[in-house]
């Protein structure tokens, strides 16, 4: 499936994780998805998303021990394919609105 | 942190592997979510995560079974079942009542409710009331002027006898003003319809025939076209109705045109009178009603006084049509959807006893590798097997005795019902029996495949979870089960009550029939006179009746004839409604045959005859509203113009005109002989002795030796016509008796299941504590104990949720509180009793063994 484009929300995701500084996991990356997009997110859509992305290599995890003071924690981080998959899409993004910003002008 | 019940059954949704972690950090952005939004904001926020994640983790981890793997399951639970019958009948027969009974009601309620009538653009047909009665200038004036209608149209229900060819035979009649047919968008199928020509004085008299009598009275022959047929005179047959026209519901056997006598503009002329009309196509209801007032405040001559406000009630014509039973039809869908709950937890509570002995089985499989998602499916399908078979059983009950039940409700129902089960219908039931199957099997499912179940655990634990579940369950049984039998004991105790309540006549040993003499063969009103003072003497002639006498409306039928009178004696100014007598013709013997007390005065005599001073006799009621001080008897009765009516001369005791529940009204009873237009009447015979069996058989020769044309209808005992008028009450009584029978065996039986469940999985540590010396006795007491304690915690979770729902009962009751502290203490003895019983007999059996034999190892 490796090159099997990305989903928008998945799309989202990573580059959320990436706003985080690489590295994070489900409870920052939903309250930053929410306070990016003004959207309400579901956190079951956000974990289902991570785990689609840590299938197909573009993400990897680990679980952190719980403590006394706080809970298990599933962190979650970019792998290199990923930061290709979202330089590619933003080139490819870039190319198709070149020249198209006075058309979006309000009139 | 957040709600706990929220949590546990977060522990049970999410994916077992991760449900630590998302469990952990869902609270985290609970924590933030109390902190923006609030509290209750965060845990409604909470509950929509926990739906959303059952929802699509659900959905991930159940997504299309193989279709192999569910027929699989599918014949494994069939073989499952085939070795345990008894228990498979009882799930099926528990679960098939209650789809059974809920097919059976929403049928009906689709059928009579929302099924519509089938005419031409129906949302525009509708039912004009005044706020008193029309008047015929005033039907007059708004049909011609009121632009909101296309069609307004009046009709009043008689019954006629049809004589000629055949026996005679009373038939229905709805006269009506020309523009019926069209108002509802029918058209004869055969001739014309009525037309305006047809209403005026002096016009042909004419008739148009249902489908129905056309086809078995008169074979269906277009010969009839143009015929004369006799009725109230001779009429010509001009056109046949479509088959199934039924404008008021009911049966109707053919319409003549509705003559209004030109020299009488009174209320009471049109008392009977009711208007179907059919809406502009850009006319709204509220705009009609409101051109409707306008009109007649600025009627002339005037018709209101100014200090009146002209109301009209335009209602959809279905609403008119059906609304009487609707209050009736929501209770019963209500308490049978409530019964289908209690059926559903029953079988959740088989489902899970059963389940834990099926332990073993469940292990093995989990230890040869079924992950827990598959056992759940498993579990699910054949709760699913279970439930389509109840379906099956139930949609074929409401085959079976659908019709049956329908015949007894015909009478009670608004619109005739044809049919009982469409196909929508069988959908229904399916549907119904999946989504129950589901709900019913998804907590055993869950439960039995959780990991504390698992082959690694005890089977104390095990079991521990499953009582907890098992304990909730009966108690949410017994309390539903007490709500049921608590509604059904308060509409017991008002259709006891009412029973109790004195008709004000003595109905034992009367027989009523009604007699009409054609108006073809008794043209003049002198010779129907005659024709029945004739039948009279004949029957008292006969040696089984002791006093016979005519009425010309049977107290306790629907029905009634009233007329305007003057309280004071002077004129009721014009255009004030004046206050009604119900108004009864009778003969001299009615009184004493059926059996109504003389308060003062004397009775109607033979001498009370045309020619003679006009006399009547009067009800106590209307006595005290005429001369609240003195004696009524000698004062003249008048019309509401003041003209004098007639002078009392008795007054009689109350009796009920309709029902039972409803207060006597002002009645006056004038003598047939002075009475200006006698009809029809009914003849009351009071029996000698124990006359009833050959009773009708000599009254029908008596009748008859009269007259061999005439039809006898409705014979009945007036006891009978006393149970009539509380049919609808009795119905509801016997629906809600049934329904609580039911839950007492529903709840006897979960009782039943779960003790014998417990005292099961305990056997070793009764026969351990029997072994070391505790008496029999004490075994049972602590166990009865332990297992009645949900029963308790039911029943007072039962008075709480059955008392809210005796709110909805209010309407339906009769001197009766909703918190008659009797029915409930009653009910909850009743249920605690049954629950002790249900639970002693597995206690003693468990405790009837030799202690050694118990305490041993399972082998």
């Amino acid at each position: 499936m490796g090159r099997a484009s990305l989903g928008e929300f998945e799309h989202q995701v990573l580059l959320t994780v990436l706003r985080l500084g690489g590295q994070s996991y489900s409870v920052p990356i939903v309250l930053e998805l929410e306070s990016c997009t003004g959207k309400e997110v579901a956190p079951a859509a956000v974990y289902i998303a991570l785990q689609r992305l840590e299938k197909r290599g573009l993400l990897s995890s680990r679980l952190t021990k719980g403590t006394k003071r706080e809970r298990a924690r599933r962190y979650f981080k970019l792998r290199a394919d990923a930061l290709a998959r979202l330089r590619d899409s933003r080139d490819s993004f870039n190319r198709l609105w070149d020249g198209l910003e006075p058309l979006l002008e309000e009139k | 942190m957040p709600p706990r019940l929220a949590e546990r059954v977060a522990k049970w949704l999410l994916p077992p592997e991760r449900a630590d972690e998302m469990a952990g950090e869902l609270e985290e952005l609970f924590a933030h979510r109390v902190e923006r939004d609030g509290r209750a904001a965060a845990a409604r926020w909470y509950y929509r995560q926990l739906a959303s994640f059952a929802w699509r983790f659900g959905a991930l981890r159940f997504r299309a079974p193989p279709p192999e793997t569910v027929s699989r399951d599918a014949r494994h639970a069939l073989r499952t079942f085939a070795r345990s019958p008894g228990f498979t009948a009882v799930a099926v027969v528990t679960l098939a009542l209650g789809i059974a009974a809920n097919v059976a009601v929403l049928s009906i309620v689709r059928q009579v409710v929302t099924r519509p009538l089938g005419y031409f653009e129906e949302e525009r047909l509708v039912r004009v009331w005044p706020e008193h009665h029309f008047t015929r200038s005033r039907f007059e004036a708004f049909r011609e002027d009121a632009q909101s209608f296309e069609k307004f149209s009046a009709y009043v229900h008689n019954a006629l006898t049809l004589t000629g060819e055949g026996a005679p035979e009373v038939v229905r009649v709805l006269e009506v003003s020309d523009g019926h047919f069209e108002t509802f968008g029918v058209v004869p199928i055969h001739g014309r319809s009525l037309h305006a020509s047809d209403t005026l004085p002096g016009a042909e008299a004419v008739v148009v025939l249902s489908h129905e009598l056309w086809a078995n009275r008169f074979g269906g022959s277009l010969d009839v076209l143009g015929s004369r047929v006799a009725l109230d005179v001779g009429r010509t047959v001009v056109g046949v109705a479509p088959p199934g026209f039924r404008p008021r519901g009911q049966r109707e056997d053919l319409w003549i045109p509705l003559l209004f006598d030109r020299d009488d503009d009174s209320y009471t002329h049109m008392a009977n009178l009711g208007v179907a009309a059919r809406l502009a196509p850009d006319a709204t209801r509220q705009g009609a009603r409101e051109e409707l007032v306008a009109l007649a405040e600025n009627a002339d001559p005037p018709i209101y006084t100014l200090d009146e406000v002209p109301t009209y009630t335009i209602a959809p014509y279905r609403d008119d049509l059906v609304g009487r039973v609707r209050p009736t039809l929501t209770l019963v869908v209500a308490s049978t959807a409530l019964v289908l709950v209690l059926c559903g937890v029953n079988l959740t509570n088989l489902l899970l006893a059963r389940g834990v002995a099926r332990r073993q089985e469940l292990a093995v499989r989990a230890a040869m590798g079924a992950r827990r998602g598959r056992l759940i499916q498993q579990l699910l399908t054949e709760s699913t097997v279970l439930g389509l078979g109840a379906g099956a059983v139930g949609v074929g009950l409401v085959w079976w005795l659908g019709p049956w039940v329908l015949d007894q409700i015909r009478e009670d129902l608004p619109r005739s019902s044809p049919v009982l089960l469409e196909p929508g219908m069988v959908v229904l039931g399916a549907v119904l029996s999946v989504v129950a199957s589901v709900l019913v099997g998804l907590v055993p499912a869950l439960r039995l495949s959780a990991a504390d179940g698992g082959p690694q655990s005890g089977r104390a634990s095990a079991g521990r979870a499953s009582r907890r579940w098992s304990h909730g369950l009966v108690a949410v049984q017994i309390a539903l089960a007490l709500t049921v039998v608590a509604s059904s004991g308060l509409l017991l105790k008002s259709f006891w009550r009412l029973r109790g309540v004195p008709t004000g006549f003595d109905p034992d040993n009367v027989i009523s029939m009604r007699l009409s003499p054609s108006e073809l063969d008794y043209p003049e009103e002198g010779r129907r006179r005659q024709y029945f003072e004739a039948v009279l003497s004949a029957l008292e002639a006969s040696p089984v009746v002791a006093r016979a006498g005519a009425i010309q409306i049977l107290p306790m039928t629907a029905g009634s004839m009233a007329v305007g009178y003057s309280p004071t004696g002077a004129p009721v100014p014009a255009g004030e409604a004046p206050p009604m007598a119900s108004y009864r013709v009778v003969t001299p013997g009615y009184r004493e045959a059926l059996g109504v007390p003389l308060v003062e005065g004397r009775d109607l005599s033979e001498s009370d005859r045309a020619g003679v001073e006009a006399v009547g006799l009067i009800n106590e009621r209307l006595a005290r509203e005429l001369s609240p001080a003195s004696t009524a008897v000698g004062r003249t009765v008048r019309f509401e113009n003041g003209e004098p009516w007639f002078r009392i001369v008795g007054v009689v005791a109350d009796i009920h005109q309709h029902r039972l529940e409803d207060e006597a009204r002002a009645e006056v009873y004038v003598p047939l002989a002075q009475d200006s237009w006698p009809s029809s009447m009914s003849i009351v015979a009071r029996l000698d002795g124990d006359g009833s069996d050959r009773g009708f058989e000599e009254l029908r020769a008596a009748v008859w030796s009269v007259d061999r044309n005439v039809a006898i209808t409705r014979v009945q005992t007036m006891d009978a016509v006393v149970g009539r008028s509380m049919h609808g009450r009795r119905l509801r009584a016997v629906l809600f008796a049934s329904f609580a029978f039911l839950s007492f065996v529903l709840s006897a039986v979960g009782v039943y299941g779960v003790t014998a469940h417990a005292v099961r999985g305990r056997t070793r540590e009764i026969g351990i504590r029997m072994a070391l010396g505790a008496t029999r006795g004490r075994v049972v007491r602590e166990t009865l104990l332990a297992g009645l304690r949900p029963v308790a915690a039911g029943l007072v979770l039962g008075v709480l949720v059955a008392n809210l729902a005796a709110r909805g009962l209010a309407g339906f009751l009769f001197e009766v509180r909703t918190t008659d502290p009797g029915i409930y203490g009653a009910v909850a003895l009743l249920i605690g009793l049954v629950a002790v019983v249900a639970a002693y007999v597995p206690t003693r059996q468990a405790v009837a063994g030799s202690p050694v034999e118990m305490a041993a190892p399972d082998s």
